[in-house]
């Protein structure tokens, strides 16, 4: 899965403490999203969408090789 | 929980000595000829090795507790996971470890107090390595 995360932070301004601030989480969480190492759960997605005023499509996008995943 | 492994260290001196005399004991001195026998040599009493292994492993389920029960300062999906995946990684390679050992080494015995401090060392450098170095 793709995120933006990385862009829309820098559009905003925010270090990955501070975003990890704003929804709730630690820094390494915001790192190993970022890296693509770890997946969020729905709930956190749609924190992070809300702090970016985005949608979660926006945010976090479906890659081809998701979808051979059982 | 380091103390407790130095203890246990300590229990078993006798046993690492011995180890070491027992490959020089037989041997002949290259200088003098003479067959080499090296005495035992008993640092440590029984009783108070048999003490000191069970002071070690009072502090090793004491430490396993402080892990278990320890949190930190936010406590998020992710940190859950991480404790996951070092809990599992350390009972592997614990285990992988001491049947290595066992294969390898049929005379001296691995036991359930070594294997359980080897197992709570390995969680606390995995779990450090994910946190503060892999994902830092």
């Amino acid at each position: 899965m793709k995120n933006a995360l990385k862009v829309e932070r820098a559009r905003r301004d925010l270090t990955q403490a501070a975003l990890a601030g704003l929804v709730g989480v630690s820094r390494q969480t915001i790192n190993a999203i970022e890296l693509g190492k770890f997946i969020p759960s729905t709930v956190l997605a749609l924190k992070i969408a809300h702090v970016f005023e985005m949608s979660v499509h926006a945010v976090f996008e479906l890659e081809e090789r998701d979808w051979l995943k059982p | 929980m380091l103390v407790a492994f130095v203890l246990s260290f300590t229990a078993n001196l006798d046993d690492i000595t011995r180890g070491f005399a027992e490959g020089y004991n037989g041997t002949q001195n290259p200088d003098t000829g003479r067959t080499i026998h090296v005495p035992d040599a008993d640092i440590i009493s029984s009783e108070l090795s048999v003490r000191l292994i069970w002071i070690s492993l009072a502090l090793s389920l004491s430490g396993l507790l402080m892990y278990i029960f320890s949190r930190e300062k936010v406590e998020d999906e992710f940190i859950r996971k991480l404790r996951y995946m070092s809990l599992s990684r350390s009972l592997l390679y614990s285990w992988l470890f001491a049947a290595v050992f066992m294969v390898v080494n049929k005379k001296t015995e691995f036991g359930g107090i070594y294997i359980l401090q080897l197992q709570l060392i390995l969680y606390v450098v995995i779990y450090n390595y994910y946190k503060k170095w892999k994902f830092a």
